[in-house]
């Protein structure tokens, strides 16, 4: 590594580079690094313009510790990755004051390709892939043309750094399709975000704050046919006890595992596979109702899926599930205290409930009773009106208004008053459609609440009475049914202005959730497809056939690669005079046959000497002796000269080149 | 300490050995191709250092789960082995032809000149060119052009017939992350004068230069001007005429064909040879400035008194050879 200093065009790259690899990372920096940044940038430019001169040793020091210290304070509670990239940037923010030679600027630029990849810790979107791209060919660009000793103007490396990238570009794919993904070495944090989805309780009016967010829960491919819609119903989380407002897990979320269910009995499966994004919760939302799942994941009793750790990154997952009840879950081994129990107070509804179970007599005539009261006499309402003390007697004989965790809520109240044990599920319902990738796309806004009541004959049978009262709720996707509702997204009206059906808009939004869905699938969560595809591309698995995998392609690039870039070799002659001389004979004799078939060829004969050729040439076109004279006496002094002047070859080009322009001209005069 | 002492003589016999092997392969001769036979490409430290920047990145790839930052490692990986190719195609083509040397005294550099050329189209960047043992190196990039004179330089250690030692030919383009490089013996050679160092005026003549330069001086017979020869001393050019505008001129004095001084072997015995030879290459660079005919008298050479570049070139030669030639 000869330590040069760096030329200005390599500078001005490198000072490229510093700025393109800060620019992803602006979010999530504190405020004053990329100021740093400016700054030392700022500072290198004058010393490149010879205004200022480079800073003295005790400042740069200075500046190291205020810069290092200010990072750690800026992320007191310990950020994670973040820190680690505001030291980076900070640190080559720095380095830049002092960049003068090739090791520095390899130094800078190495720690450049580092921070530039880590910005796909935040952002995964096609678009930053594409700027990524870009960005890598800078930083390449710029260590390239510190290895270039000439002046060159600014865009020439880049070209070259092109040329050179591309025949690495298939490669890359080889590698990404074969080469092996492992799983994580040591525990990484990335940092908190905020929680998104549903949370671990529920008070009536939680869900309206969902149904404001057009952001994607989840999305899940059928493996097989897929359900009804009004079947996809999608178990999240269940909730047992009830202080009268709000509905939560007394101790927590109980988890007695469930096996995994070896018997295949069940008539109707459905495989799934689902991309879920990171929300920061455990809970893993399946069809109801779970049969198979895979084994790093905890089933409970409940029916219920989750994760060891909070999902901090968008995770895949194979799922199986069946419509109806598993005999895993319908077994019980409690009393039903917990779904049965009810705090004081709503003695309305309790009384109303009392009266209807004396009427009705039966399980299911309480239900139906129910349901028709629903059917009957409620609305449903994003922004039904606010709640006292009592809020289940209110909402049940007072305002009647509301959505489905209002519906939930009052179900399973009434469910517990007559002595039925109820709880109550959240979750999400329906989803949408993707035309072109055939998926649904489970958004925020498709959350929703239903009730489980203990059924003897039944087990837990699920009821939902938002159907009751508003059916199109879950037989049409939520944006439909939601759309007219002014409460709706009314968060991010850009995605409401999107998500409204039957408008070109609408088409293209899901051809790019489409191509979105096909970028997680297929690049994102690559390695959940690898096996599938090695083993469709190798058939079988084997060292030998994974071996060729990556041979044959590597050997093969390099191949063509190395072969175009040797091709002027082999087309020419050793020598550059006498490609020169080749091309004066290709050129004179091209012309000189369509001129007339009779006139003697003025192509150079095998193994008729240059000034003999030329010579001969000049008494047949007495116009171009001037040239061929000179190109004579080049030829021979470079070739036999024993001193060489070193432009011979340059002066004899320019000769050859003007003969020949000598030589079109008459030609086209014939013509 | 000891151990040092033990590894060394363990490893220099290995690494003599080596160094002869190597010697023994390296292409000889006045016009050297280099090819797949003749170059070496090894990794350089920022290759290593690259080698260890992918492996960050596939495991922060690995450790995120991340399938694009596993991307971006694959394509620097893929980047990295085609720039081995990369690198060997920037040296490889090139043919490396001996020109000449320039004579010059012990301890100076003795300079040499080669011409580079390339066979094919190909541009060449970036191409360190060396004497084995310099870290000096000349640089040389074949762009537009198809070939170009190098001059290379070493120290000048010993006196006499001079072959430089082997070449190196070395390049780092494009990344730096691969150096490959050459070895070769050009058919390259100069005559190494013995060291210039002032000493006391040879016996014989003490006085009679004195003599002599009085006389130019007092005398100033200025006989007139006549038509500049190559090879005529600097000292007696009429620079005036020449700033005027009319030609070389050197104006020629009388008495100076007079004066004819001897360099003898004999003049000198309190001085040990090597600095004998030394003084009397001072005292024969400072006749031939002086613009006076002298003569060389060693055992085995005797020059007649003359004066001029080839003849000062005779002496130098003659002074260089000496010892060696008088030890066959």
């Amino acid at each position: 590594m000869n330590d040069q200093p760096l030329s200005r065009t390599a500078l001005l790259w490198q000072l490229l580079t510093v700025i393109a690899v800060t620019l992803p990372h602006l979010s999530h920096l504190p405020v004053w690094v990329p100021f740093l940044v400016l700054f030392t940038l700022f500072f290198r430019f004058m010393v490149y313009s010879g205004r200022w001169s480079f800073p003295k040793w005790w400042i740069k020091g200075l500046l190291v510790l205020l810069a290092g210290g200010s990072v750690l304070v800026s992320y007191k509670a310990g950020g994670g990755i973040s820190v680690t990239v505001a030291l980076l940037i900070a640190g080559f923010g720095l380095k830049m004051l002092e960049i003068n030679s090739r090791r520095d600027s390899t130094v800078v630029l190495y720690v450049a390709y580092i921070v530039l990849s880590t910005a796909f810790l935040f952002d995964q979107s096609v678009a930053m892939a594409l700027y990524v791209i870009v960005v890598i060919s800078i930083v390449t660009t710029a260590l390239l043309s510190s290895h270039i000793d000439r002046d060159t103007s600014f865009l020439e490396p880049l070209k070259r750094c092109v040329v050179m990238l591309i025949p690495a570009l298939p490669l890359m794919i080889v590698m990404f399709i074969g080469m092996p993904r492992l799983g994580p070495m040591w525990e990484v944090g990335l940092d908190k975000a905020a929680k998104t989805g549903l949370s671990d309780s529920m008070s009536p009016g939680d869900i309206t704050q969902l149904t404001r967010s057009a952001e994607a829960a989840f999305s899940v491919r059928f493996i097989s046919a897929p359900p009804a819609q009004s079947q996809l119903y999608w178990r999240s989380i269940v909730l047992n006890d009830f202080d009268g407002r709000r509905w939560f897990n007394q101790n927590g979320v109980l988890v007695s595992k469930r096996k995994n269910e070896p018997s295949p009995k069940a008539s109707e499966k459905f495989k799934y596979e689902m991309i879920l994004e990171a929300s920061q919760r455990k809970y893993v939302p399946v069809l109801d109702y779970l049969a198979k799942w895979p084994n790093d994941l905890i089933a409970s009793n409940d029916g219920t899926l989750s994760t060891a750790s909070p999902q901090t990154q968008r995770n895949q997952y194979q799922l199986t599930s069946r419509l109806d009840l598993p005999v895993s879950l319908s077994s019980f081994d409690e009393n039903f205290s917990r779904e049965l129990s009810l705090p004081k107070g709503n003695r309305k509804a309790r009384e109303l409930a009392n009266r209807w179970w004396n009427e009705a007599g039966s399980y299911e005539g309480f239900i139906q009773k129910l349901e028709r009261y629903f059917h009957d006499s409620f609305r449903y309402s994003l922004s039904p009106p606010p709640l006292g003390k009592n809020s289940v007697s209110e909402f049940l004989l007072d305002t009647q208004e509301g959505f489905c965790g209002h519906f939930a809520s009052a179900t399973a109240f009434m469910l517990r008053s007559v002595g039925i044990p109820a709880r109550i599920v959240t979750g999400y319902q329906g989803g949408e459609l993707n035309p072109y990738e055939e998926y649904y796309l489970i958004r925020q806004y498709d959350a929703h609440a239903w009730v489980e009541a203990w059924l003897p004959s039944k087990g837990w049978t699920r009821l939902d009475p938002t159907a009751w009262v508003a059916p199109e709720r879950v037989e049409a996707p939520a944006d439909e049914v939601l759309s007219n509702d002014t409460s709706f997204l009314k968060d991010s009206p850009f995605a409401a202005w999107g998500i409204v059906n039957n408008s070109a808009f609408a088409q293209l939004r899901l051809r790019i959730e489409a191509f979105n869905y096909g970028w997680h699938r297929w690049v994102l969560n690559y390695h959940h497809q690898q096996k599938g595809i090695l083993e469709m591309l190798l058939g079988t698995y084997s060292v030998f056939n994974i071996a060729m995998f990556f041979l044959i392609p590597f050997i093969l690039v390099i191949t063509v690669t190395v072969f175009l870039m040797y091709w002027p070799k082999r087309t020419v002659d050793h020598n550059p005079a006498n490609i020169l001389i080749n091309r004066l004979s290709k050129g004179l004799s091209r012309n000189g046959h369509l001129s007339g078939a009779s006139e003697p060829s003025l192509e150079r004969e095998q193994g008729e000497t240059v000034s003999r050729y030329c010579a001969r040439v000049s008494t047949m076109r007495p116009d171009l002796e001037v040239y061929l004279d000179q190109v004579s006496k080049l030829y021979v002094n470079h070739q036999y000269a024993v001193v060489v002047r070193g432009d011979e070859v340059n002066q004899l080009a320019k000769v050859v080149t003007q003969c020949l322009a000598a030589h079109r001209k008459v030609f086209k005069k014939k013509a | 300490m000891s151990l040092d002492k033990l590894l060394s003589s363990f490893f220099t016999p290995l690494a003599t050995v080596f160094q002869r092997w190597a010697a023994k392969r390296r292409p000889k001769g006045k016009k050297i191709e280099l090819n797949q036979k003749r170059i070496f490409i090894f990794p350089s430290l920022a290759g290593w250092l690259y080698f260890v920047v992918c492996i960050a990145l596939f495991l922060i790839a690995t450790n995120y789960q991340n399938n694009l930052i596993h991307a971006i490692s694959f394509l620097l990986i893929s980047l990295g082995v085609l720039t081995i190719h990369y690198t060997f195609l920037n040296l490889s083509g090139l043919i490396v032809t001996a020109v000449d040397g320039r004579n010059c005294h012990m301890g100076e550099l003795a300079e040499f000149t080669l011409i580079l050329r390339a066979n094919n189209l190909r541009r060449y960047e970036s191409i360190n060119v060396s004497f084995k043992g310099e870290s000096d190196s000349s640089k040389v990039y074949l762009v537009e052009e198809r070939e170009k004179k190098v001059r290379i330089a070493t120290l000048a250690l010993t006196r006499g017939d001079f072959s430089p030692p082997a070449i190196k030919i070395e390049t780092v383009y494009p990344l730096g992350l691969l150096r490959a490089w050459s070895w070769i013996e050009l058919e390259l050679g100069s005559i190494i004068y013995p060291k210039i160092e002032q000493g006391r005026l040879p016996n014989s003549i003490e006085g009679d230069l004195d003599e002599g330069r009085g006389k130019n001086n007092r005398g100033n017979d200025f006989a007139g001007l006549s038509e500049y020869i190559p090879g005529a001393s600097l000292r007696h050019v009429a620079w005036k005429h020449y700033a005027q505008g009319r030609g070389l001129l050197t104006k020629d004095y009388v008495g100076q064909e007079n004066r004819k001084l001897w360099l003898s072997w004999d003049d000198w015995t309190e001085l040990p040879s090597e600095k004998r030879l030394s003084v009397m290459t001072y005292w024969a660079l400072e006749f031939e400035f002086q613009g006076v005919e002298y003569g060389l008298a060693l055992p085995e050479v005797v020059l007649s008194p003359n004066y001029g570049p080839q003849h000062l070139q005779a002496v130098l030669t003659a002074l260089a050879r000496f010892e060696l030639r008088g030890r066959l």
